[in-house]
C-alpha cells in the first residue's frame, strides 16, 4: 500500500484508551471547543427513488391541473398540503414536522434536482450519484471519500472521521479506508466467547490482524479499534433529552447513533444514513395517507428529532449540514396499480444551522413540452451544484475537481451561508495519486461491473421497498 | 428564491442539457464492443493490498469456493479420488453434477428430524394452505421459515455442496425478498424450482422464475395489464436477470444502437417499455381478481389483460395481436439468447467461483461456452465446469472473502456442530437465537430487499459492522449451549491432548485445511500457551478446555478463515 493517507482511526488505539477513561466520568471524548470549526456533513439517502411530486406537489397554477389529472388516485389534495410560504407549492401533510424546520429557516427544499444522465435504473443512478460521476460507473472512489482525501482543513489524526450507519458502507464511501460502519451498537462487541478468555481473545485478535499486510488485515484492525471505542460508549442505552422522540423504527435507531456519536466528539466529519422503501410501484397510498405517507412521516419526524436533539444538547446543529437525496424522482403519471414507475427529476432537502431556508431551484413545469422525455419531471439543478456549495461554504473544501471530476463549475444557489472560496479546478497532487495508483497485481484486467452482484451493488444496500406483510 | 412560473423560453439548464446530449453521442460512439462507460475496468485502489499467501492445495480451494468449507475428512476424501489434482477435480465435479446419485442420508435424517411440513407441497397446496392472511402469521410464514432453516441444514450437512452453492448463486441472481407478499408462503416452490434448474438450461429457469408467484408479486408483474402497465419486472428482467446494466444504453433511439436491428449491442428505454407491454397479462390464478380464472396460485397468461399492439424488442418484431403467452415467451427467447446475457451472467459466475474481478479472458471463454449451449439441457453445468477446471480457478486464492453465510456454515462444518434448526411457533428454537445473531451480519437468508441480490465482492463484506458480526458467529459456534447447558459443538471432545503448539496445529489443519501465516499461527500459539512454554503438554483442566474452545473461535475469526 503506497497510497499516502491520513492516520485516521487506524493506529489510534492508544488514543481510544486514553479518551475512554474520560468517558467513564460522563464526559465526551472531546469538547466542542476543542474543534470549533469542525463541520459535520450528514447525508440521508432515500433508496428506491422518492416520489418528489407528492413530497412537494404543485397546489396552484396550471400545473395543478396537470398533476391532478395525471394522478387521479394519488394526488395530494390542496387543502391537506401545507403551503410553502406564498408559493404555488405545498408540502405533503405527513411531512408536517419538516414544515416546522422550514418556517424556522433551517430547512431548504430544492425541487427539480437530480442528474442529467437519462438512466432509470436504481443501481446505475445510485452509483453515479454516490460516485459523484453521472454516466460513469467506473469511478473507483465515492464522492465523500474524495472529499475526505482532499479537504485541506482536516487534522492529520482524527479518531473517527467517517461513519456509515448500517451494515455496510454506501458507494459514496467507495474506496475509503477510514469509514466505520455501525448498525447495532448493542452487539458491536466481541465479548461473546468464553468469559475467562474474552480479554485474551482480544489480544490474540490484535496480534493476528496486526500485520498490515493485506486488505483483510487492515479491515480487521480497524474493526477492532472501532469495537474498543464503541464498547465503552454505551450507545445502546441512549436516553434522548426530555420531549424528543425518535421514530420507533430502524431509521430512528440509526439517527440516535448519529446524535450520540456527534455528542461524544469523536471527530466525525461525514456520516451517512439510509432510509429505504421508496420504490412505490404499487399501492403507494392515496393523496395524504397510506404507505408513502407513513414512510414520509418516519423521515420527517426522524430528521426533526435529530435536529431538535442536537440543538437542545448544545450548539451542534450550528456545525451540522444534513443533505437528503434520492436516486431519482418518479413518473408524473400514476401507473395502473396506484403506484408510480421510475422517473427523473427529484427533490433534495438541506437542513442545518447555517441553511438559508426556503424553496429553491427552478421549476420546469409539468406541461407536455416541459417534461423529460414527455413523461417525467425535468432536472433543472444538477445535484452536484448543491453539494459543491456545501463543500465550499460549509466544509471549506475548494477542491471541486477532485470531488466532482468534470464539474468544477461553481454556481451557488444560496442554499447555505459561508465564504465562497475560489474553487480549485485542478487535482491536488496528494490526491491524484489515489486515482492513479493501483495495487500490485490487481491491474487493468479486472472489471468492475456496475449491476447485479457487482461491487456497486452496495448501492442497493438498503431496502428499496419495505413490504413486510406481517 | 423560487420561480413560480415555468420558463419555457429560456431554461437555465439549457447548457447542461447540451452537455448531456454531447455525452450521449459520445457514449453511442463508444458502444462498439464492451461499453467502457458501463463496463468499467479500473480496480478500486484502497485496501487492495493483496493477500500474499501461498496458494493452498486444490482440495482446499475446491472446498472453499465450490463448497461451504471442508468438514473433517473432506480434504482427505478429495485427495483419495485420484492420483493427481486435475483428475480429482474432474471426478469430484462429475459426482457433484449428478446430485441424485450422492448418498445424502445424513442430511435426509436431519431434515426428517427437523419435522418440516411445507417443503414438498405443490404450488397450489402452498397457496391454499398458507397464503391466507386470515390464518395466524405463523402458518402464513411457515414455508419461508422452513426454507430459511433448510438452507443452513443443507449447506452444513449436505453432500451435494456444489448444488447448494450454485442454488445460492441463482437465489442472488433471481433475488426475491422472501418476506414480501405471497413470496413467503410460496417460497418452497420457488426454492425447489431454482434448485431443479441450477445446473440446467438458463432459458428454462428464466421462464420458471417469470411465472412464479414469488417473482410475479415481488416485482409487480402480477398487476400489469394493458390498461395499467407496471414496468418494475420488465426493467429488472433486462437489467438484472439477463443483459445486465452493462448493456443498458439509456434513452437513446433504438435505431442508434450499434448492430440494430439484427444484433443490437444493448437495450434502451424503448426496449423496457416494449418488454413491459409484451408481459402484460402474465399473472396468477388468483382469488383477488374476478372469478372464473381459478384460485390456485398457478401462472396464467391472460389475453384479456394483454397489450396486443405491435412491439419491437431488441430489434425483433413482435407482431400485433399475439397472445400474452406468445409475446412473453418470445421476449424470454430474445433475452436468453442475447450475447450480452452470456457475458453478464458468465462474469457473475466467474466472480462467484474465482475472484471478485475475474480475468476478462476467463469471462469471455465462459460466455462462449454459454452461447454455444443456449439450448442444451446442461448449459449451466457446462459453464461451471469450464470455470472450475480453468487454470485461473486453481491458481487464484485470497481474492475473495467468504460472505457471512459461508463463514458461519464453514465454522459449523469445521466444528462438527450438532445443531438442527426447527420452526418453533413460540420462536424458542435454537435457530431463532442463531438467526438473530446471523442476520446482524447483514446477510440474512432471502432477506435482501432490492432485486439485485446480495453483493458478491469483499469491499462490501469487510465493512466493520459486518466483519464484527461475523466474528461473533465464530464465538457463537464454540460457545452456544442448549437448554441442558450442553454445548452444541463438542470442541474439546474432538481435540487431541498435547502442547499448545500441537493443539493449535491440530485445529489449524482440521478447520482450515492448509498451513496459515506464521503471524496468525504465532498469535494462536501465544494465546493457547498463556505464558507457559508452548511445548509443554497442557493438562485438560476446565480453564484449558475453555481455552481450547476460545482458540477454535479465534481460528474462525482469523484473517485466513475469511478468505476463499
Amino acid at each position: 500500500m503506497t497510497v499516502s493517507r491520513r492516520q485516521f482511526l487506524m493506529g489510534c488505539s492508544s488514543a481510544i484508551a486514553a479518551l475512554a477513561g474520560s468517558r467513564f466520568n460522563g464526559v465526551a471524548f472531546g469538547n466542542p471547543e476543542e474543534e470549533p470549526n469542525q463541520e459535520i456533513l450528514l447525508t440521508v439517502f432515500l433508496r428506491g427513488g422518492i416520489d418528489a411530486l407528492n413530497l412537494i406537489p404543485p397546489i396552484g397554477g396550471s400545473d395543478r391541473g396537470v398533476y391532478e389529472s395525471s394522478r387521479p388516485s394519488l394526488s395530494v389534495p390542496i387543502n391537506s398540503a401545507i403551503q410553502l410560504d406564498n408559493t404555488a407549492f405545498g408540502l405533503h401533510p405527513a411531512a408536517a414536522s419538516l414544515h416546522d424546520l422550514y418556517t424556522n429557516n433551517d430547512l431548504a427544499i430544492i425541487h427539480a434536482v437530480g442528474m442529467h444522465d437519462d438512466t432509470r435504473s436504481h443501481f446505475d443512478a445510485m452509483n453515479y450519484m454516490e460516485m459523484g460521476t453521472p454516466g460513469q460507473g467506473s469511478t473507483t472512489t465515492g464522492w465523500i471519500t474524495r472529499h475526505l482525501a482532499s479537504a485541506p482543513n482536516l487534522p492529520s489524526e482524527i479518531l473517527m472521521p467517517a461513519l456509515a450507519v448500517g451494515h455496510y458502507s454506501p458507494i459514496s464511501y467507495l474506496g475509503s479506508s477510514e469509514v466505520l460502519s455501525l448498525n447495532d451498537p448493542y452487539r458491536f462487541s466481541l465479548r461473546n466467547g468464553p468469559w475467562r478468555y474474552q480479554d485474551a481473545q482480544r489480544v490474540a485478535m490484535r496480534e493476528m490482524y496486526a500485520a498490515d499486510t493485506s486488505w483483510i488485515h487492515q479491515a480487521g484492525l480497524q474493526t477492532l479499534n472501532a469495537a474498543d471505542l464503541i464498547e465503552v460508549s454505551n450507545l445502546e442505552n441512549y436516553i434522548p433529552p426530555t420531549g424528543i422522540t425518535y421514530p420507533d423504527s430502524e431509521f430512528g435507531e440509526h439517527l440516535k447513533i448519529v446524535a450520540q456519536l456527534i455528542k461524544l466528539q469523536v471527530g466525525l466529519r461525514t456520516i451517512t444514513v439510509d432510509l429505504g422503501g421508496w420504490d412505490t410501484h404499487e399501492d403507494q397510498g392515496d393523496g395524504d395517507g397510506g404507505y408513502y405517507a407513513a414512510l414520509l412521516q418516519t423521515l420527517s419526524d426522524g430528521l426533526y428529532a435529530l435536529y431538535d436533539d442536537l440543538t437542545t444538547s448544545g450548539s451542534y446543529s450550528n456545525r451540522l449540514t444534513v443533505v437528503v437525496q434520492s436516486e431519482f424522482g418518479r413518473r408524473l403519471t400514476e401507473n395502473g396499480d396506484s403506484g408510480t414507475d421510475h422517473g427523473h427529476g427529484g427533490t433534495m432537502l438541506v437542513l442545518g444551522g447555517n441553511v438559508n431556508g426556503g424553496l429553491h431551484g427552478t421549476w420546469p413545469g409539468l406541461a407536455p413540452g416541459q417534461l423529460f422525455e414527455d413523461m417525467d419531471l425535468e432536472v433543472t439543478t444538477d445535484y452536484r451544484q448543491i453539494l459543491s456549495e456545501i463543500l465550499i461554504r460549509r466544509l471549506e473544501n475548494p477542491n471541486l475537481e477532485t470531488v466532482f471530476p468534470g464539474f468544477c463549475d461553481y454556481n451557488p444557489l444560496g442554499i447555505v451561508q459561508g465564504v465562497d472560496l475560489t474553487p480549485n479546478c485542478g487535482v491536488p497532487t496528494a490526491v491524484s495519486s489515489l486515482e492513479t495508483k493501483t495495487a500490485g497485481s490487481h491491474s487493468a484486467t479486472k472489471a468492475l461491473t456496475v449491476a447485479g452482484a457487482g461491487l456497486a451493488a452496495t448501492a442497493g444496500l438498503i431496502a428499496l421497498r419495505n413490504r413486510d406483510t406481517t | 428564491m423560487v420561480k413560480l412560473e415555468s420558463n419555457a423560453e429560456r431554461h437555465p439548464y439549457q447548457r447542461d442539457r447540451e452537455r448531456q446530449n454531447a455525452e450521449k453521442k459520445q457514449r453511442q460512439s463508444q458502444l462498439t464492443s464492451a461499453d467502457p462507460l458501463r463496463q468499467p475496468s479500473k480496480p478500486p485502489i484502497f485496501r487492495e493490498t493483496p493477500v500474499s499467501l501461498p496458494t493452498p492445495p486444490l482440495a482446499a480451494i475446491v472446498y472453499n469456493r465450490l463448497a461451504f468449507g471442508p468438514r473433517p475428512g473432506d480434504i482427505a476424501a478429495f485427495n483419495s479420488l485420484a492420483g493427481n489434482d486435475a483428475t480429482r477435480l474432474t471426478v469430484w465435479l462429475s459426482q457433484q453434477f449428478n446430485p441424485a446419485a450422492i448418498d445424502d442420508s445424513e442430511l435426509d435424517s436431519v431434515i426428517a428430524s427437523a419435522g418440516y411440513t411445507t417443503l414438498n407441497k405443490s404450488r397450489t397446496a402452498l397457496w391454499n394452505d398458507h397464503y391466507d392472511y386470515s390464518l395466524p402469521w405463523e402458518v402464513v410464514s411457515q414455508p419461508i421459515r422452513e426454507v430459511e432453516r433448510t438452507k443452513f441444514m443443507r449447506a452444513i450437512y449436505g453432500k451435494t455442496q456444489l448444488l447448494e452453492l450454485i442454488t445460492d448463486f441463482w437465489h442472488d441472481h433471481f433475488s426475491v425478498y422472501a418476506w414480501d407478499e405471497a413470496a413467503h408462503s410460496l417460497f418452497p416452490y420457488y426454492d425447489r424450482m431454482i434448485r431443479e434448474n441450477a445446473f440446467g438450461n438458463f432459458r428454462n429457469m428464466l421462464e420458471k422464475t417469470a411465472q412464479s408467484a414469488s417473482m410475479l408479486y415481488y416485482l409487480d408483474n402480477v398487476y400489469s395489464s394493458a390498461d395499467g402497465p407496471n414496468e418494475n419486472y420488465a426493467r429488472e428482467l433486462l437489467e438484472l436477470h439477463t443483459l445486465g446494466a452493462e448493456h443498458y444504453l439509456g434513452a437513446i433511439d433504438p435505431a442508434d444502437v450499434p448492430g440494430y436491428p439484427n444484433a443490437p449491442a444493448g437495450y434502451v428505454e424503448e426496449d423496457v417499455f416494449a418488454v413491459t407491454k409484451a408481459l402484460t397479462g402474465w399473472t396468477l390464478r388468483n382469488r383477488d381478481w374476478e372469478t372464473g380464472i381459478g384460485d390456485t396460485g398457478e401462472f396464467i397468461a391472460r389475453d384479456d389483460w394483454h397489450d396486443t399492439t405491435q412491439k419491437r424488442v431488441l430489434g425483433q418484431l413482435l407482431p400485433a395481436d399475439q397472445t400474452a403467452l406468445a409475446d412473453g415467451l418470445a421476449v424470454l427467447d430474445i433475452l436468453a439468447n442475447h450475447p450480452g446475457t452470456a457475458q453478464f451472467i458468465s462474469r457473475k459466475l466467474c466472480r462467484r467461483l474465482v475472484s471478485d474481478f475475474p480475468p476478462e479472458s476467463l469471462v469471455n471463454s465462459a460466455a462462449a461456452v454459454w452461447s454455444a449451449n443456449v439450448t442444451a439441457s446442461d448449459q449451466i453445468e457446462k459453464v461451471i465446469r469450464h470455470i472450475a477446471t480453468s487454470s485461473e480457478f486453481a491458481s487464484t486464492w485470497g481474492e475473495k472473502m467468504k460472505r457471512p453465510f459461508a463463514m458461519a456454515v464453514s465454522s459449523l462444518r469445521s466444528a462438527s456442530t450438532n445443531v438442527i434448526f426447527r420452526v418453533d411457533p413460540n420462536y424458542e428454537d435454537v435457530s431463532n437465537w442463531f438467526l438473530w445473531e446471523f442476520d446482524a451480519s447483514g446477510h440474512g437468508a432471502f432477506a435482501w430487499n432490492p432485486p439485485n441480490g446480495y453483493p458478491d465482492v469483499k469491499d462490501v463484506w469487510q465493512s466493520s459492522s459486518s466483519l464484527l458480526m461475523r466474528w461473533r458467529l465464530g464465538n457463537w459456534v464454540i460457545n452456544a449451549r442448549d437448554d441442558n447447558d450442553d454445548l452444541y459443538s463438542d470442541i474439546v471432545g474432538q481435540t487431541i491432548s498435547g502442547s499448545a503448539i500441537e493443539i493449535v496445529d491440530y485445529w489449524i489443519d482440521r478447520a482450515v485445511g492448509y498451513p496459515i501465516s506464521t503471524e496468525t499461527r504465532a498469535a494462536l500459539i501465544s494465546f493457547m500457551a498463556q505464558g507457559i512454554n508452548p511445548d509443554y503438554t497442557l493438562p485438560m483442566t476446565e480453564q484449558v478446555q475453555d481455552r481450547i474452545r476460545a482458540l477454535v473461535g479465534l481460528i474462525f475469526m482469523s484473517p485466513e478463515y475469511q478468505l476463499k
